[in-house]
């Protein structure tokens, strides 16, 4: 139960995430899902709601590991949970797990597969799948789909799946490495030999499609798939023949002899019955009524890919054309919308420096009228105050020296007539020394 | 911007009005000279007078009877002393106020606005109490202190500009009644106080002692022996001014005459050289100069390290202090004198109220904890907070009273050398963990205040202690 409670307060916080996980994080929930799926006392079917909030690599994860061993019952009922591919997350997530269990149960795989790929043969597989097909197939990790020919898989659905998977492969857009392509195409003809399905007539259009892939291929790669499909396969050679190119040696176990060269022993000249003939004249010419159908098949087969091949191009072109316009466009929208966005900015700050001059403008002619009035009261009130100290201590000094000036009426002795006429002088002295000159008479020196 | 600088001395006082970029404008008596901080108050009418003409005839007024003549409030204020008339009873307070009031008065007669707003000049050292009632005066007079300076520091900042990349400054500050004299550390934009010194022996003594010296030169030539201060009162300030004008004289000219009409019933003429004068008040220039380098000392820096002695106050004009600086090797290359000398501390804190700058701790202020760990409430170089701080402190022990202890750790001191400052006990319940929260701030007059109280017995177990002898840097 701990898992489950677990399992669940970690869908919790990868929801507030926007399903944002890091590894640690991937690496608990595919540890958690696959011990609820395993463990026979937990009932997987409380986890179910909670696990499409969690990313498809840690389900991927999870399920791959716990896929062997789990009951048919738990397969079914993660088969029934896993959503349609109504968005392409959907899509990818059906991907990955299908993936996850290719090489262990090709028919869950071929189920969940057959979701994706469109029920009318003559539709084609959307570019978003091709995509998803190119990527979580043939990526970094070799997988083999041979499980994917497993006798309980509907031979319809099986069709339509490879059919699809080797459109991607082959398809030059995916820049497929050859070593994918070679171990689908070797899994394809294996399955398709195996389930008896060469007479299909989808099969025939998978098997043109390797034809001509094939001959892409360095011969020492031909050599190994005739060689490995030989091991797999008991009419290997009668599968081959048509579809390997001419004039290459194909590498044979001692004792075999070549398809190819089969014909030639049985000419007429060792045919002695007529019925004989007749049955070997029939045989050739179904033979060559085949390779004729197979040929005019190829053909339109070869007009079709050359006309996608130039609308893809064509396509391609334009879109690009678009592409560079969009984003001669979109740098210069920026361009302007920063210019504006500048522009608008300077104004603004203008208009603010505009008002913050005209306020400080103001305020400077108001204080420098107070200013004005205040220094004109105080070098008025200075410069008057200064002249009446000037007086004031003039009359101090002055007052000092004659503050013991006998009363007008009083009788003067000699001496105090001496006093005050040395101190009459020296009142002149001070006068003069304050900077009032008065002129004395001839002898007062 | 304006502002206002008062100079509050013992003898005389000041204001200065200063604008930036324009001349200062000094506010004194009406001859333009700083107001003598003499009050005079009638006993019948309870009216009080002060100034000049008191200042000139202070013996007369004291011998009249009529008269309180309170000589320098400066240092009454914050105490009890009060001087009753008929009409009513004088504070220093009210004292103090006259002459503040006199002072904007001035402005007003000038056609200036008055006085609303100063920073005031005080000694280091100024009392609390004194500090209060300074600015509980100021605001009877109608002004606003904005910031009290010290006096030497008001006088560096005037001198500001003359005194860059200077590290070490002494001010000089020779007035009427006193000689204090500061060494101060310049620490890039932070000024210190490291040493002060000062002595009562300044202008006024000078003019008593050569007052005293005609009187002894004239008794001898009259042959007789009448003590100075068995003269007339009259006889008496006239001869003190007379003195006072020869001495200004002398510092211009080679040799005056005292004359009086009357002195003790005779003519009094008694021609002064300067030699004469000059021996007369070497004693006390010598003495001035012997504080200064003892106040060097006392800071713990060489005679070399001063790089600049600012020489203000009205006595700091004796020519004999010049001569004698000059040629005393110690000091000849550092001395920064000005002919308005007597204005600079003023001038200096009408400055320091226009600037930005400011007092900051230079200690670090903090209270023992139990295990004699130092805890620290202030840092150095902290500003004055009005606004109280609080701190949640608990009983370590069963004790009916916690004993609150503050200390005080230095700039210097990396290793830690934390005095104590003051130690009180506070009443508490007496259980272990009792919380007892203690708040404290330095307010505008410098003074840091402590209030402590058990949670558990709130404010009827309250104490309270101020501390005035915190030191500070003034930030320029």
């Amino acid at each position: 139960m701990a898992e489950i409670e677990e399992l669940k307060k970690l869908a919790q916080l990868v929801q507030s995430k926007k399903g944002r996980m890091d590894a640690r994080e991937r690496e608990q929930t595919s540890h958690l899902i696959t011990a609820v799926f395993t463990r026979e006392t937990l009932d997987p079917a409380e986890i179910l709601s909670s696990l499409e909030v969690f990313q498809s690599e840690a389900l991927a994860q999870a399920v791959g590991q716990a896929w062997p061993s789990l009951s048919r019952e738990r397969r079914d009922l993660f088969s029934q949970w896993l959503p349609e591919p109504k968005t392409e997350k959907a899509a990818r997530r059906i991907a990955i797990l299908a993936a996850a269990v290719v090489e262990v149960d090709g028919v869950a795989a071929l189920g969940w597969l057959s979701r994706l790929i469109p029920q009318n043969p003559k539709a084609k597989l959307t570019r978003e799948t091709s995509q998803i097909f190119a990527t979580v197939f043939f990526g970094s990790k070799p997988l083999r789909f041979i499980r994917l020919g497993d006798e309980a898989g509907h031979p319809g659905k099986l069709v339509r799946v490879l059919r699809a998977l080797l459109q991607v492969v082959v398809d030059d857009h995916y820049a497929i490495e050859t070593m994918p392509r070679y171990r689908l195409i070797e899994d394809i003809l294996t399955i398709i030999s195996q389930r008896d399905l060469v007479g299909n007539d989808e099969s025939k259009t998978i098997l043109a499609r390797i034809e001509i892939e094939i001959k892409r291929w360095p011969q020492a790669l031909i050599d190994q798939l005739v060689e490995t499909l030989k091991r797999r396969i008991p009419d290997a050679e009668l599968l081959l023949d048509k579809r390997l190119p001419k004039g290459k040696s194909v590498p044979s176990t001692p004792g075999q002899i070549a398809y190819g060269q089969s014909a030639e022993p049985r000419s007429e000249a060792q045919i002695s019955t007529v019925g004989a003939k007749t049955r070997i004249k029939s045989t050739l010419e179904q033979h060559i009524a085949s390779l004729t159908s197979q040929l005019e098949e190829l053909g339109s087969l070869a007009n079709l890919l050359t006309e996608e091949e130039r609308l893809k191009k064509e396509l391609e072109r334009g879109l690009q054309e678009t592409q560079l316009r969009e984003s001669s466009l979109q740098v210069r929208v920026k361009q302007m919308s920063e210019e504006l966005e500048d522009a608008v900015t300077k104004l603004k700050a203008a208009s603010t420096r505009i008002e913050e001059l005209e306020r400080a403008s103001k305020s400077t002619k108001e204080s420098m009228e107070i200013e004005r009035q205040r220094l004109t009261q105080q070098i008025s009130a200075n410069a008057s105050g200064r002249v009446e100290e000037f007086k004031n201590n003039l009359a101090l000094v002055l007052s000092r020296l004659i503050r013991d000036l006998p009363a007008r009426d009083s009788h003067l002795t000699a001496d105090v007539g001496n006093i005050v006429f040395l101190q009459f002088h020296q009142f002149l002295d001070v006068m003069d020394g304050q900077g009032v000159k008065i002129k004395k008479g001839k002898g007062a020196v | 911007m304006v502002s206002f600088g008062i100079d509050f001395g013992t003898t005389n006082s000041s204001a200065v009005k200063h604008v930036e970029s324009v001349e200062p404008l000094r506010f004194g008596d009406d001859a333009g000279r700083p107001l003598p901080s003499i009050v005079a108050i009638d006993k019948g009418l309870g009216e009080a007078e002060c100034g000049r003409h008191v200042w000139e005839n202070r013996d007369e007024y004291v011998e009249s009877g009529n008269y309180h003549v309170v000589r320098s409030v400066k240092w009454n204020l914050g105490t009890e002393k009060v001087w009753e008339t008929e009409s009513r009873i004088w504070t220093a307070e009210d004292i103090a106020a006259e002459i503040l009031k006199k002072l904007s008065t001035r402005a007003e007669t000038l056609g200036l606005e008055p006085i609303t707003h100063a920073a005031i000049s005080i000694p280091v050292g100024y009392p609390p109490a004194a500090r209060a009632a300074l600015r509980s005066a100021a605001s009877k007079a109608g002004i606003e202190v904005s910031a009290f300076v010290t006096e030497s520091t008001a006088a560096l900042i005037r001198y500001l500009p003359a005194l860059r990349h200077c590290h070490h400054v002494a001010v000089f500050d020779w007035g009427g009644g006193t000689l204090d004299i500061s060494v101060l550390r310049m620490d890039g934009q932070r000024v210190y106080e490291i040493a002060t010194e000062g002595m009562d022996i300044a202008g006024d003594a000078i003019d008593n002692d050569f007052a005293k010296a005609i009187h002894a030169r004239n008794m001898e030539l009259r042959k007789q022996n009448i003590a100075f201060e068995s003269m007339p009162s009259i006889d008496r300030d006239n001869l003190r001014i007379k003195c006072e004008t020869a001495k200004c004289q002398l510092s211009s000219q080679e040799s005056t005459q005292i004359l009086l009409t009357s002195y003790g019933g005779q003519t009094l003429n008694e021609r002064v050289d300067r030699a004469w004068f000059e021996s007369l008040i070497s004693v006390h220039v010598d003495l001035a100069v012997d504080l200064l380098s003892r106040t060097i000392e006392g800071a713990k820096l060489s005679f070399d390290a001063i790089n600049r002695i600012i020489v203000i106050g009205g006595s700091s004009n004796l020519r004999l202090l010049h001569s004698t600086l000059s040629a005393d090797k110690r000091f000849a290359g550092a001395i920064l004198t000005s002919e308005e000398a007597e204005w600079a501390v003023a001038e200096g804190a009408a400055m320091v109220e226009g600037s930005k700058g400011g007092y900051e701790t230079a200690e670090s202020i903090g209270i023992i904890l139990s295990d004699n760990s130092f805890y620290e409430l202030v840092q150095p170089g902290e500003r004055v907070f009005a606004n109280p701080r609080s701190v949640s402190l608990s009983l370590v022990e069963d004790s009916k009273q916690a004993n609150i202890i503050i200390a005080k750790r230095g700039l210097d001191a990396q290793n830690g050398t934390v005095a104590r400052i003051m130690e009180f006990g506070v009443d508490t319940l007496g259980f272990d963990l009792e919380q007892i929260d203690l708040s404290y701030s330095i307010n505008d007059d410098l003074i840091l205040r402590i209030e402590a109280l058990s949670r558990a017995l709130g404010s009827r177990a309250r104490g309270i202690r101020e501390y005035d002898k915190l030191r500070f840097g003034y930030h320029l």
